[in-house]
């Protein structure tokens, strides 16, 4: 086990290894590449902030927020990056990637929560995100028109509760929603309130009508569908995170097949599953090649998978992991609660420091432009 | 293990800390501890029950403050096991229904009220199907002092209120045998799994923050905007806040401290395990100065200035876990792993 402290020594000792590839900037770039990735993160002082990290690997700004912050996407255009407050927090914030400026917060509205996830159409035009109603824990998606300064245009209901990460399927058409299953609400803070009569899927929906086309169930219902990937191929992974007893070892990482609709949960060997400790956080898809990387910040580790085989093929340690992107041609960009960004790579079973920053980066990376 | 026989079990029975042979690794004497204080819950609350059903037969002042007096006792007993947040406690929101807390909406008087206006029959089986709400010692509480109750034709011994005093005691007795069988049954998991040992320790250091945070200066008003919250604090009904605060204390001592001492020991870090122990046992040398509850403290500067001790105490004991002892024992904090989502 290795103390803050040692973590952080460790990443200052290795920062004179921090190459800045220039594949990365060609990989990510696409209009304006200025800007890496963007996350929440912690200050020592427990202050929240929205970060941001430049292609050459400079911290570019500190933008405080009052809430403590979760995931967020990038506009198709490059010009902003929306971030969310996290469960059951009621504020998104669209940052201006130029500027780095705070440009405009959204407030969920009465009765309402976010979940910490959204997505834009392929247009720009519309963002969709997860919500709660929490006056009835129904979970739904809400349209917001991005164009008409972030209005709300319409909900689409989802009959069940606790919608998670969602993502744009590459027919630019549905979009695939984790729904958790678990009911909050804002005067419970973070407290869990059905554990007992959770039902969580797997959910396709058509983004123009908000009609259901599928919905796939986890083996178990304690089993909450959280975070997930699609690759450009139409094959997507998904995490879960195990509210049942913790001596269990059920299987935390599903794939569904788009093309096929087939749903299936992979079965790693029983120490790789064990060693997850039941918790996933991010799950990112490598556009160009085979690989998926699955953070597991309990069990201070990532795997990498091939997810056209569903096979195995690296665990690599890394304290408190949780955020990732993909990075190059086929690794992965980690980040770490206790500091450090680290690159992963499928040929290697130690995490490469990446840099050294003062935060505590929080669940999950975004990049800074659309890709 | 060889380790701590080196050092000497001459500091350890200093400190009191060698309670039973079997004890011999840390984690087999916070297996042993944390299984003492469960028991000792199913005991509280099985006397709870039986409390309530004579009271209910032959409702008396006599058997009314008998009641009150297990009641008590058998929360305290809750207090003193709620810094274990791992384990089976962990399942199917166990601990709420022991003590839904915090509880700003007040639900627990809904939930109590909803059952007693209606018809609906009142058994232990349906409490248990119902929110976590109705199934634990608040709600229990709620039908012992709140006004709402007592100064009403609900008083207890009415026949709806009498039934659901016996139900709610007999769920909870249910609820508490359930949890002592499981951890006995953790028992070679526990062991085994070293990973166990962060675990506990996360736990504890989690419990103390609560405490002070939120179960002590939020109440007092030395916590956000500096406005007390009376009711934040655990039975602000029955006037004993200050009371389970003490519990759950002294249950971190009796509990927590043993297991703790021993890996401390095996670190080669004596000298820390008896100054956390020293300032522990000053944090509850307050109590033998204070009052059952916050709410007359209140309301004399003197008053006041004496919880402001006992909160710069209970802080200064977090501080002395959260810091030197966690970075002594390598414990990871993680960020995303400790609150994720």
């Amino acid at each position: 086990m290795l103390s803050r402290r040692q973590v952080l020594r460790a990443g200052l000792a290795s920062a004179t290894l921090l190459s800045l590839s220039g594949c990365a900037a060609s990989h990510l770039g696409r209009r304006n590449a200025s800007l890496q990735l963007l996350s929440a993160v912690d200050d020592d002082k427990g202050q929240h902030f929205i970060t941001a990290v430049s292609q050459t690997g400079e911290q570019a700004f500190m933008v405080p927020v009052s809430e403590r912050c979760h995931g967020g996407c990038p506009q198709p255009f490059g010009d902003h990056v929306v971030i969310f407050a996290r469960r059951p927090g009621r504020q998104m914030h669209v940052i201006n990637t130029r500027s780095g400026a705070l440009q405009q917060s959204i407030h969920a509205g009465d009765g309402y929560h976010y979940y910490g996830h959204g997505v834009y159409s392929p247009d720009a035009r519309y963002l969709y995100v997860t919500m709660n109603n929490y006056t009835n824990a129904e979970g739904l998606i809400r349209v917001y028109d991005a164009m008409d300064g972030y209005r709300a245009v319409t909900d689409y209901p989802l009959d069940g509760i606790g919608p998670h990460e969602l993502r744009l399927h590459p027919d630019g058409e549905t979009l695939i929603i984790a729904l958790g299953g678990i009911e909050t609400h804002p005067d419970y803070d973070r407290m869990k309130l059905n554990i007992a009569s959770m039902r969580p899927a797997l959910l396709l929906m058509d983004r123009r009508n908000g009609q259901i086309t599928q919905r796939f169930a986890p083996s178990h219902h304690q089993l909450s569908c959280r975070h997930l990937d699609v690759s450009p191929q139409g094959v997507v992974i998904a995490g879960y995170q195990y509210e049942g007893p913790d001596m269990d070892t059920p299987p935390l990482i599903a794939r569904l097949d788009t093309n096929s609709m087939r749903f299936s949960e992979l079965e790693l060997p029983y120490e790789e599953v064990k060693g997850l400790k039941n918790y996933t956080a991010s799950i990112a898809i490598s556009p160009s090649s085979p690989f998926t990387v699955i953070t597991a910040p309990r069990g201070h580790r990532a795997i990498i998978i091939n997810h056209h085989s569903g096979e195995l093929v690296q665990r690599v340690p890394v304290p408190d992991v949780a955020g990732a992107l993909p990075y190059g041609e086929d690794g992965f960009l980690v980040s770490s609660g206790l500091g450090g960004l680290f690159l992963l790579s499928p040929e290697s079973n130690q995490a490469q420091p990446h840099g050294d920053y003062a935060v505590h980066w929080d669940n999950h990376l975004t990049p800074g432009v659309f890709s | 293990m060889k380790l701590l026989y080196r050092i000497g079990c001459a500091s350890l029975l200093s400190l009191g800390l060698i309670s039973s042979a079997q004890a011999e690794t840390p984690r087999a004497a916070w297996h042993a501890q944390i299984g003492h204080g469960y028991s000792q819950l199913a005991a509280a609350t099985s006397e709870l029950e039986k409390t309530a059903d004579s009271y209910c037969a032959a409702p008396s002042p006599a058997s009314m403050q008998a009641l009150k007096e297990q009641w008590l006792s058998a929360f305290s007993a809750w207090q003193a096991v709620r810094f274990v947040g791992f384990g089976p406690i962990e399942e199917n929101t166990r601990a709420w229904k022991f003590q839904f807390w915090p509880d700003p909406k007040n639900l627990t008087a809904s939930k109590v009220d909803y059952w007693l206006n209606g018809d609906k029959d009142i058994t232990a089986d349906a409490i248990s199907r119902d929110s976590v709400a109705i199934q634990g010692f608040p709600a229990v509480e709620y039908l012992l002092y709140d006004e709402r109750i007592i100064d009403t034709d609900k008083a207890l011994p009415a026949e709806r209120s009498c039934n659901l005093l016996t139900a709610i005691s007999s769920n909870l007795d249910a609820n508490a045998n359930a949890l002592n069988t499981d951890w006995t049954a953790l028992e070679e998991r526990y062991l085994s799994v070293e990973d166990y040992d962060n675990g506990t320790l996360q736990s504890a250091m989690q419990s103390l923050e609560l405490l002070a945070d939120w179960r002590l200066a939020a109440p007092i008003g030395e916590r956000g905007n500096g406005k007390p919250n009376p009711y934040v604090a655990d039975a602000w009904r029955s006037g004993q806040s200050l009371n389970t605060v003490h519990a759950s204390l002294q249950g971190l001592s009796d509990y927590f401290v043993p297991g703790l001492t021993l890996l401390l020991a095996e670190n080669d870090q004596m000298t820390l395990a008896e100054q956390f122990n020293q300032q522990l046992n000053k944090t509850l040398d307050h109590f033998e100065q204070l009052p059952a509850d916050i709410a007359p403290l209140m309301e004399t500067e003197e008053g006041r200035k004496s919880l402001k001790a006992l909160l710069e105490d209970v802080n200064t004991t977090k501080t002395m876990l959260t810091g030197p002892v966690s970075a002594a024992l390598s414990v990871v904090r993680g960020f995303n792993s400790s609150d994720g989502d």
